[in-house]
């Protein structure tokens, strides 16, 4: 190949394919560079058994910012998300705890087990709502470095200082979701064991944490800050399943001229000096432009793709400290009917659609959680997994055949580094522990299924590049967020090495389908090259 | 008793009494009113056999700030204080493990070494940097006076002084859990179990649980040594504390009544007026300062309707569980250990030697079951303090970590002397023939702490120093001024921002707030 490119984009995922799509909507020639036969990184849909869609890894969408979706016209290019209806626990006396979409009917529901919850929910809604708006901005806001005294960043603390000025009442609230944990946050409020388990359960969603463990309660707004079409806290499922999202960014990055080259793995990353010229692929090719963006894990862009000579100790030392433990799994399967959950058996066989339209949640009470997690500490999947369930089929019927139906289970825990034995020798105990734990609450579950896909964090890994297989690349936990994420210095997605940068999950404001580091890392790049 | 005090003083722990004798100092008529019929609550020394003391809680005093001494002059008091050796050795499944107050070690590798001394070194930095936060008040955001603003600029100064490199180091470690700290630095599980369980101290926290990074710096104050540095006792136990500070308030025109428990405290028109007590006795007074729990004194000596409902449920929320019992031995001979010098005993001996070990301690207790291993950190002050014993008995203090607050399925009653069993086997299985050279023992749980000293769930920092219960949010949020809602109501324990242990601190700053608001026009 012998065109120039302003800026090679290393990797496919969905930052990647928005950082190329806001470079090549200002005018800049973009190479997208992925390694698998499909973009999307860790937001894919795969036919892995004939007729029915996986989406194989992400499966929910909350988080996509708003200005992206208008900024890159994603409808156009076939972005649609089908609202998920509510969240259903089952509890194990048989009963079901269901927070439907409607505040009324989720009233009358809590009203059914605790009067005072359905009190507190609605000032709890209230509180997420507001916290969820202070801190709202921070997420389309490069951070600023505070041990530089530049005008700058003195100009970035004050405008801070003012976000924050005007909502003093909230200050002390998101100080204590900041810091508590998910349980305990939570239960200042509610009684509801269910509901306890199932609102605690955001908090350690992509971050190796427990319910108990101090800073969960952050994760927990990081999953509440959900808007779609301006509206806090849906989550919705994008027809067509995750790969459906990267492709209409791939689309829109196409239609602003960035070109995207798969099966195109880079091996190494050229330097001269102390700047980057361009990279090399797995084949040998080398391909060179002005400006690269890595759109992988900090682990990865840094470890594997650079040479250490190149790199300054301190940053080599950070980077080695940078948390990026992979906790989750997921679980994909084709099932021949419906589940059967005993807590809807009371329910007509079309009564139960709406149940089962929404997420199930597989945490009964906090305790489930906190001992799954205790598990994971010392190296074991959760013998009693926590789960997050959608069956995105009855959703959206192009997943599946007719009559027929796709599930898609996130598990934890699931360390990635394991006490005994590899992951390649534990994969299927954990699958088969997520279904025996699944069937305490869905006795058909074992008969229904056709085919079972387990991920655990290994093969995220290796499929997906995935550091460690941690879906955020990087955990959510304080010491690694805002200024300090990746790495203390670089939170600007700039890198020790000029002309080089990043712009993946690894980045400010971290992981999800959000999209935010990327569009951040295009505008940084846009105004350095200016 | 019908004097007119201006101030009350509910609870004569070291923090009451400090506030007292400050208060008294600077011409306040000031009482302190103890339930118990002897002063010092946590910072007490037990007799708990014939000329045989020791310390209740706190075996040392390394926390104390020094202000305390000087301005009360506490050395004329009484109070003496005695070192240690400046070792700490660490027994558990593998070698022990013997670390000086500087960082040596002939079983750690070099690197470990120079990681440990590293470490210190930055801990130290952080620790200065921080110095007027944790050994002060807090500078008062809201009131944008001067004054706070200096204040302010002075901290933000201090922090930016340590560096482009350190500054950013230090914000990201107060969040960390201990187990990345010590695992992103050193190789040896000996080591690194060590230095984190200096940081889980009294804590609701394992390592793997964020937050440890502050509770740690807490624990090494910029005014105390090292991590590995030496034991300081107080000649007599840490009550000797307790007792100078008595002096002290005493001669300073405090009065103090012990077996005077408050029932109530009287409030008009949002201001406090008086206390009650249990036998209906009312003193009248212009402020009362609680150096007992926060949740106890809220919810319990108030009555709530005259609190803001938000209040009173932030009050109840103070998370206050304690993880904490103390067993003391005295015993004729010291534990004999292989490999191990006798000596060893007059530092700091830690039973608990990976971070695993620490952590599934922690699991137990979390649950509200008894540990199967217990950590012991333990002291033989009467190496030390000869004043302690008779001649040939030794006295041990183990601080013992993690028992519940409460158990899922018993109370303590039925578990104490599992507790003690379980303590005493463990230091057997390392000095084997140890159990038969013990006299007598005693022990204090969580149980006690609420039953006897009043202290809810039974922790000793009256509040668990988790991220949320810190600085400008402990004890409540917004209310880490040692004010209340209630004009002429103050806190003053340990409740109270920093913290707990034997540092003075919190008592020393409330009585510095009642001064100022009696300066101010807002009281008297």
């Amino acid at each position: 190949m012998s065109q120039s490119y302003d800026v090679i984009v290393i990797g496919g995922g969905h930052n990647g394919l928005t950082c190329a799509a806001y470079l090549g909507r200002a005018g800049r020639r973009v190479l997208v560079l992925e390694r698998r036969h499909l973009v999307g990184g860790a937001g894919v849909t795969e036919e892995l058994y004939p007729g029915f869609k996986y989406t194989v890894c992400s499966y929910v969408v909350s988080l996509l910012r708003p200005q992206i979706i208008a900024d890159l016209e994603l409808p156009k290019y076939g972005f649609e998300l089908l609202p998920l209806d509510g969240t259903l626990t089952p509890m194990r006396n048989g009963d079901h705890l269901m927070r439907w979409h409607d505040a009324g009917e989720t009233r009358l529901e809590l009203m059914r087990h605790s009067a005072a919850d359905a009190e507190a929910y609605e000032h709890f809604a209230m509180l997420m709502y507001h916290l969820g708006k202070t801190i709202r901005p921070m997420l389309s806001m490069t951070p600023p470095d505070p041990t530089s005294l530049a005008p700058a960043t003195l100009a970035k603390l004050a405008e801070i200082t003012r976000i924050f000025g005007k909502r003093t009442d909230y200050l002390y609230d998101l100080a204590k979701l900041m810091t508590m944990s998910s349980g305990d946050f939570v239960e200042q409020w509610f009684e509801t064991p269910a509901l306890l388990g199932t609102l605690a359960s955001s908090g350690i969603i992509g971050t190796f944490l427990g319910p108990r463990s101090p800073g969960s309660a952050y994760v927990m707004l990081h999953h509440y800050m959900g808007e779609i079409d301006g509206e806090f806290r849906a989550w919705g499922l994008p027809r067509g399943g995750m790969g459906a999202v990267s492709e209409s960014i791939a689309s829109a990055a196409r239609a602003h001229g960035a070109q995207i080259r798969t099966e195109a793995g880079v091996e190494r990353v050229l330097v001269e000096g102390n700047r980057v010229t361009g990279v090399v692929l797995e084949g040998g090719e080398e391909i060179h432009a002005q400006v690269l963006v890595s759109s992988l894990d900090p682990k990865r862009t840094f470890q594997k793709l650079i040479e250490p000579e190149y790199l300054p100790e301190e940053f080599r030392t950070d980077i080695d400290r940078y948390k990026i433990r992979g906790s989750s799994g997921k679980v994909n399967l084709s099932l021949d009917a419906l589940p059967d959950l005993i807590c809807l058996r009371h329910l007509s066989a079309d009564q139960r659609i709406p149940y089962l339209s929404g997420a199930i949640s597989i945490s009964p009470d906090i305790e489930h959680l906190e001992r799954a997690y205790d598990d994971a500490k010392y190296g074991r999947h959760s013998r009693n997994p926590y789960m997050d369930i959608v069956i995105p089929s009855l959703i959206d019927p192009t997943m599946a055949p007719p009559g027929k139906h796709v599930m898609s289970i996130f598990c934890a825990y699931a360390p990635y580094e394991l006490a005994e034995g590899t992951w390649e020798d534990n994969r299927e105990a954990f699958g088969d522990a997520v279904i025996d734990t699944l069937a305490e609450f869905v006795p058909n579950i074992k008969d229904i299924i056709l085919h079972r896909q387990v991920l655990s964090p290994w093969d995220m890994e290796q499929k997906m590049g995935l550091t460690q297989g941690n879906i955020f690349h990087g955990e959510l936990t304080l010491e690694q967020l805002f200024f300090l994420r990746p790495v203390p210095g670089y939170a600007d997605f700039t890198t020790p090495l000029r002309r080089l940068y990043m712009c993946g999950s690894g980045c400010h404001p971290g992981g999800g389908i959000m999209g935010a580091p990327g569009q951040l890392a295009a505008q940084r790049i846009i105004t350095d090259t200016t | 008793m019908t004097d007119f005090h201006d101030v009350v003083v509910i609870g004569g722990g070291h923090n009451g009494l400090t506030a007292a004798a400050y208060l008294a100092r600077s011409g306040r008529r000031v009482v302190v009113l103890e339930a118990q019929d002897t002063f010092g609550g946590t910072a007490a020394s037990v007799e708990f056999a014939p000329g045989t003391r020791a310390p209740m809680m706190f075996p040392t005093v390394d926390m104390l700030h020094p202000s305390l001494a000087l301005d009360l002059n506490l050395k004329k008091h009484g109070l003496q204080t005695v070192s240690g050796a400046a070792q700490t050795t660490v027994l558990g499944t593998s070698d022990p493990l013997q670390i000086t107050g500087a960082g040596a070690s002939s079983q750690l590798s070099e690197a470990d070494q120079r990681a440990y001394q590293e470490f210190e070194k930055l801990l130290s930095r952080i620790a200065n940097a921080l110095e007027p936060v944790m050994g002060g008040a807090l500078p008062e955001i809201e009131a944008a006076g001067i004054g706070t603003v200096f204040e302010l600029l002075t901290l933000g100064w201090r922090m930016r002084r340590l560096g482009r490199r350190d500054m950013p180091q230090a914000m990201r470690l107060l969040p960390m859990s201990l187990r990345d700290i010590v695992q992103e630095r050193f190789d040896d599980e000996r080591l690194q179990a060590a230095v984190a369980w200096r940081g889980l101290t009294a804590s609701w926290l394992g390592p793997w649980s964020p937050g440890g990074g502050y509770t740690l710096l807490y624990h090494r104050p910029a005014w105390g040594g090292p991590l590995f540095g030496a034991p300081i006792f107080a000649v007599g136990g840490s009550g000797n504390v307790s007792d100078a500070l008595v002096s002290a308030a005493k001669e300073a025109g405090a009065q103090l009544r012990s077996s005077a428990r408050v029932a109530r405290v009287r409030v008009d028109e949002d201001r406090a007026v008086g206390v009650v007590l249990e036998d209906g006795e009312e003193i009248p007074c212009q402020a009362v300062m609680s150096a007992i729990d926060p949740r106890t004194t809220l919810t319990r000596l108030l009555d709530t309707g005259w609190l803001d409902p938000d209040y009173v449920a932030a009050a109840r929320d103070i998370r206050m569980r304690g993880t904490v019992a103390a067993v003391r031995i005295a015993a004729d001979s010291l534990p004999q250990v292989a490999g191990l010098d006798e000596s060893a005993w007059a530092g700091r001996v830690q039973i608990g030697d990976s971070l695993a070990y620490l952590e599934k301690s922690f699991d137990a207790a979390k649950y509200g079951l008894l540990p199967e291993r217990p950590i012991l950190d333990i002291t033989v002050p009467s190496l030390t303090d000869s004043t302690l014993a008779p001649a040939g008995t030794h006295v041990m203090h183990a601080w013992v970590q993690y028992v519940p607050h409460a158990f899922s399925d018993s109370t303590w009653d039925s578990k104490r002397d599992m507790l003690l069993k379980s303590v005493i086997d463990t230091i057997n299985s390392h000095a084997p023939g140890f159990a038969s050279s013990i006299q007598h023992v005693d022990v204090t749980t969580p149980a006690d702490l609420e039953v006897k000293l009043g202290i809810q769930g039974g922790h000793p920092y009256h509040g668990e120093l988790s991220m949320d219960q810190l600085l400008y949010m402990r004890p409540i949020a917004g209310w880490y001024d040692h004010r209340t809602p209630i004009v002429g109501l103050y806190l003053g324990g340990p409740g109270c921002h920093p913290g707990g242990g034997i540092t003075g601190i919190p008592g020393k700053n409330a009585a510095a707030r009642i001064k100022a608001d009696w300066n101010g026009g807002r009281l008297g």
